[in-house]
């Protein structure tokens, strides 16, 4: 279980004012987002027409990461606070910690690479770790000191907090609500209004990631991303097993990860990696660009433009179509070019 | 007014035109014949660039100049801190769009869903603007000495208006508090591209150069254009220096009761450029002038008394002169008699050294121009097109302009299994003559009917309209200064469409563009189409102007776009999406990404020159360009 220092639990615990709880939302929301460049990188780095079980299966989490990025916004919005995504430390500097510096607690590095077993486990499976994974089996990463809070420790500090604060914390203009049942669920985001809204919000981030003590589904009947990770690395799926303890086991369908069929993405690029003038560099650069529009947009859509949502989807096209052509460029040491997600000002 | 004045921004940088060639070809859009090979590079085949993905986009434009409305310039940050910004595009939508009209009309390709903005590393844009989709126009190949081959060598201008104007913050700016002053709600925009690289094998693939400039638009000029004085070679495309049609403006004013002149001339597309950086072939010492008689093109050893200068002669030799100035030739306060030549009498190019006159004004300084030149009509629909006279730059009334239908041709697309343009003649309506008002403008009505099919794979019919000023046949036009339409056949709109209804249009559009196709979603593919389900909803129901418009092309009919919505968007009873299909499938199959998705990973750095003769030993190898088209267009012509 990824872990962050006790005193962030512990200071949101001492919040007297719902202005103080703003800025562990957007901690929040910079935490959501943080995993998600690090799954699309595997996610780019799988050859078109392979391993399409695998890609699925990671696709599902990036989706699902946008999704909580999201809950976290319309629930900072609710509170009267503003989400800020588009700004250069919004994203973390690959490799390195997560946000809060989630994961120090076992030196997680979050960083870009192409997908593998190893980065499964090392990185995939560690960021999405359970308070008490479910063994199936499955071993358990090494217990913590006391000196740290899990990631359900601090949602569920936020979530006491919000309930304790009550409803006159939510005086957020109920419009800049995002609710778009084109791309998510109503089932899955709903416009954050009241304590309960926001409460019921909070637990699926925490659900959806982590599963619940009984069982590795979500509410929705879904592996949570831990199990869904497990399931890459250990080549099949989690299934009911009568046969097992705990009525589960990693027996079923094989899902292979050829990685003879993964471009070999240079690790952690960045656009300076490439030289200037270089088809490489002018395919970080225009990712680079793409992506951080994506960010502009994004804090458009979660300030009071909602319906940008639509115009972020139509970026989210262009940055898989040219990310898909950078990744065939080969950059020697049989390396192929990797997008950088870098956040810059300008095109150049 | 217009960019062609005093105020005015000049930038100058790269830009990207990453438009697909698999539909430069009419053939292939027969479905029943379509090959997988011409998804691939070469000829036969899928031409230069399959995969592209019809992205424009503006890279590095750095603002070097800005020209205040007294006539004085600087290029320095220190005195106006808009100096050393960039121009870019949307920062938060996705890349504008560059698109062709029609196979068979490819030489009128517009910019859509393009955002200008002024901006640097710590401002989000001191203003931007959408660009009004508008074609390149003054189109000239060879104009570059040294290059590749294809259209490295050609240059081309896009000129319109930045719309939606937003201001952020012009305080810090002198510059922008006179150009917002002048024009605070839609500003005059020039873009000459040059120098674009068509070889795949070269880094810099896709990418051209370009002349900026950004200045004030009034109401009453049009868009696209230039209303005012435009040069134009004898022969209809080139001088004997291979200087190509340009426009001046001369923008006269009152001060102290004592009339005055401000004479801007744009040499950006004008003189002809010695490589791809930009600079000029030298010619020797060039002038504007004034004549004083009746001197054509070529003429020598003229007298002082046979023209009168106007300013000094023109600095096209300077280092960086097209960056620097964007090549925008300035004569400010003209009074007197220097004035009133350059007011009444025919303006000409003069070379120096010879007295030679390089190029001259149109004869009587007359201009006959339309505004809206490209349409996109559904039966029924009816649409307007200005057109502009004037003499010397002052508007025209009571002039008359016919109007008529080009002759049946195969247009830019031909060959033995092509079909013809410009028939039925009864699909398309408009008078054949119009009559210029008080203020020099005549709007021309423009009503289509269904074509009927009559190229059979490929939807609708393109009618080229030629326009000329009554009683001027000395004038000289461009040869692709016309109006061209896309006109769409009816398509009844079944009450609940089903996949074998739209599967026929996915399959075409599938076919002609692999980087959707093959990279993304199987348009052709009812399993995969219905897993994209939602993605293509939002693109099938964007607005033409946006840049997420699918197709891409905008060559869609109303019909159609419809039927496709429609059947995207049916929802069952129990609120589930229908996707009717009457038949069943084998499902979904893995896409094959095609060769010409990826990017060869040693590029073979050809010379230009190397290019350059591959070009000329293999006239097919640069199919898919514009030049190809404009020659395929002016052969079908003769035919």
């Amino acid at each position: 279980m990824l872990k962050l220092k006790k005193e962030v639990v512990d200071s949101i615990k001492s919040v007297t004012d719902v202005s103080q709880l703003h800025s562990y939302l957007q901690n929040a929301i910079e935490l959501e987002h943080a995993t998600i460049p690090v799954y699309l990188t595997g996610l780019f780095s799988i050859k078109q027409t392979s391993n399409s079980e695998a890609s699925k299966i990671i696709r599902s989490v990036v989706i699902e990461e946008m999704l909580h990025m999201s809950i976290a916004c319309n629930v900072l919005n609710a509170l009267g606070g503003s989400p800020a995504i588009n700004k250069p430390d919004f994203v973390p500097s690959y490799p390195g910690p997560l946000p809060m510096n989630v994961g120090e607690d076992r030196q997680l590095v979050a960083s870009l690479e192409p997908l593998s077993k190893q980065q499964i486990k090392n990185v995939y499976m560690a960021i999405e770790e359970p308070e008490n994974p479910l063994e199936f089996p499955v071993e358990n990463f090494a217990a913590v000191s006391e000196q740290y809070s899990t990631i359900g420790e601090f949602y569920a500090a936020i979530i006491e907090k919000i309930k304790e604060l009550g409803e006159p914390a939510f005086t957020g203009d109920p419009s800049r609500q995002l609710v778009n049942s084109q791309w998510f669920a109503e089932t899955e985001l709903w416009a954050v209004t009241d304590v309960n809204t926001a409460c019921k919000a909070l637990n699926l981030i925490v659900e959806q990631g982590e599963g619940t003590q009984q069982s590795p589904l979500d509410p929705e009947k879904k592996l949570a991303h831990y199990y869904r990770f497990a399931e890459v690395f250990y080549g099949k799926r989690l299934v009911p097993d009568t046969s097992s303890a705990l009525g589960w086991s990693y027996n079923g369908e094989a899902i292979p990860l050829d990685e003879s069929q993964i471009y070999k993405l240079q690790p952690n690029a960045k656009a300076e990696d490439y030289p200037a003038g270089s088809v490489a560099r002018r395919f970080a650069d225009q990712s680079n660009y793409t992506y951080s529009s994506l960010l502009n947009n994004l804090h458009q859509t979660f300030n009071g433009h909602p319906d940008k949502l639509n115009e972020a989807m139509g970026l989210m096209y262009e940055l898989r179509l040219t990310v898909q052509k950078m990744v065939t460029i080969d950059v020697g040491d049989s390396y192929c070019a990797a997008p950088p997600f870098q956040y810059v000002k300008t095109n150049t | 007014m217009s960019y062609l004045n005093n105020l005015r921004l000049v930038f100058s940088g790269r830009f990207q035109s990453d438009v697909s060639t698999v539909n430069n070809d009419v053939t292939h859009f027969d479905s029943a014949n379509f090959q997988a090979k011409f998804q691939e590079y070469g000829m036969p085949g899928g031409w230069w660039n399959p995969c592209g993905s019809g992205a424009f986009r503006l890279l590095d434009c750095v603002v070097n100049e800005v020209g205040y409305s007294d006539g004085s310039t600087i290029s320095d940050a220190q005195a106006d801190p808009v100096i050393g910004m960039l121009i870019g595009g949307s920062n938060q939508s996705v890349s504008g769009k560059m698109v062709d009209l029609d196979p068979q009309m490819q030489m009128v390709s517009e910019i859509w869903g393009l955002e200008m903005r002024l901006c640097n590393d710590l401002e989000d844009g001191l203003f931007s603007g959408k660009f009004l989709p508008a074609p390149f126009r003054d189109i000239l190949f060879g104009r570059q000495q040294q290059g590749g081959g294809g259209d490295q060598t050609a240059t081309a201008i896009y000129q319109s208006v930045l719309e939606d104007l937003s201001w952020i913050d012009s305080s810090s700016s002198t510059f922008l508090q006179q150009l917002k002053a002048a024009s605070p709600d839609k500003l005059s925009v020039r873009m000459m591209l040059y120098s674009y690289n068509m070889d795949h094998t070269n880094p810099e693939f896709t990418l051209g150069y370009v002349s900026g400039v950004i200045g004030p638009a009034a109401a009453s000029e049009p868009n696209t254009f230039i209303l005012g004085r435009r040069f134009a070679p004898a022969n209809g495309r080139k001088t004997a220096e291979n200087i190509n049609f340009f426009n001046a403006q001369l923008n006269v004013y009152e001060n102290a009761g004592i009339p005055r002149g401000d004479l801007c001339v744009d040499l950006s597309n004008a003189l002809s450029l010695a490589n791809g950086q930009g600079d000029f072939v030298n010619i020797g010492q060039v002038q504007v002038v004034a004549l004083n008689g009746e001197f054509s093109e070529g003429s020598e050893g003229l007298t002082e008394s046979d023209y009168t200068a106007i300013g000094e002669p023109i600095p096209y030799l300077d280092t960086q002169w097209l960056q620097s100035s964007g090549a925008i030739f300035n004569v400010s306060a003209l009074s007197g008699p220097e004035l009133q030549s350059a007011q009444t009498r025919q303006l000409a190019l003069l070379q120096l050294e010879k007295k030679k006159v390089l190029i001259t004004e149109t004869q009587n300084g007359y201009l006959v121009r339309a505004d809206q030149v490209v349409h996109r009509l559904n039966p029924a629909d009816t649409t307007k097109v200005d057109f502009y006279a004037a003499a010397y730059g002052v508007p025209l009334s009571g002039s008359d302009i016919t109007v008529s239908l080009q002759a049946v041709a195969q247009g830019t697309s031909g060959g033995d299994a092509a079909p013809t343009i410009n028939h039925p003649a009864s699909a398309i309506h408009y008078p054949t003559t119009i009559t210029t008002g008080t203020d020099g403008k005549a709007t021309l009505s423009l009503t289509a009917e269904n074509p009927e099919n009559p190229r059979g794979y490929i939807d609708g019919q393109v009618f080229l309209l030629s326009y000329s000023p009554v009683g001027q046949p000395k004038y000289i036009q461009h040869m692709f200064d016309f109006v061209a339409s896309l006109v769409f056949d009816n398509f009844a709109v079944p009450a609940n469409p089903s996949w074998e209804d739209i599967q026929a249009i996915m399959t075409q559009y599938g076919n002609l563009y692999p980087v959707m196709s093959r990279m993304l979603v199987d348009l052709g593919n009812y399993e995969s189409v219905v897993e994209y389900r939602s993605i293509l909803e939002l693109a099938f129901s964007r607005p033409l102007s946006d840049p997420n418009y699918m197709p891409v092309t905008r060559d869609l009919s109303a019909g159609k776009r419809a039927a496709i919505l429609q059947w995207l968007r049916a929802k069952g009873d129990n609120g589930q999406y229908l996707l009717a299909r009457s038949g069943s499938s084998a499902g979904a199959s893995a896409i094959e990404p095609c060769a010409s998705c990826e990017i060869s990973s040693t590029p073979p750095m050809e010379s230009a020159a190397a290019l350059a003769d591959r070009a000329e030993n293999q006239p097919d190898a640069m199919r898919g360009s514009k030049l190809y088209a404009s020659q395929q267009y002016q052969k079908n012509l003769k035919n």
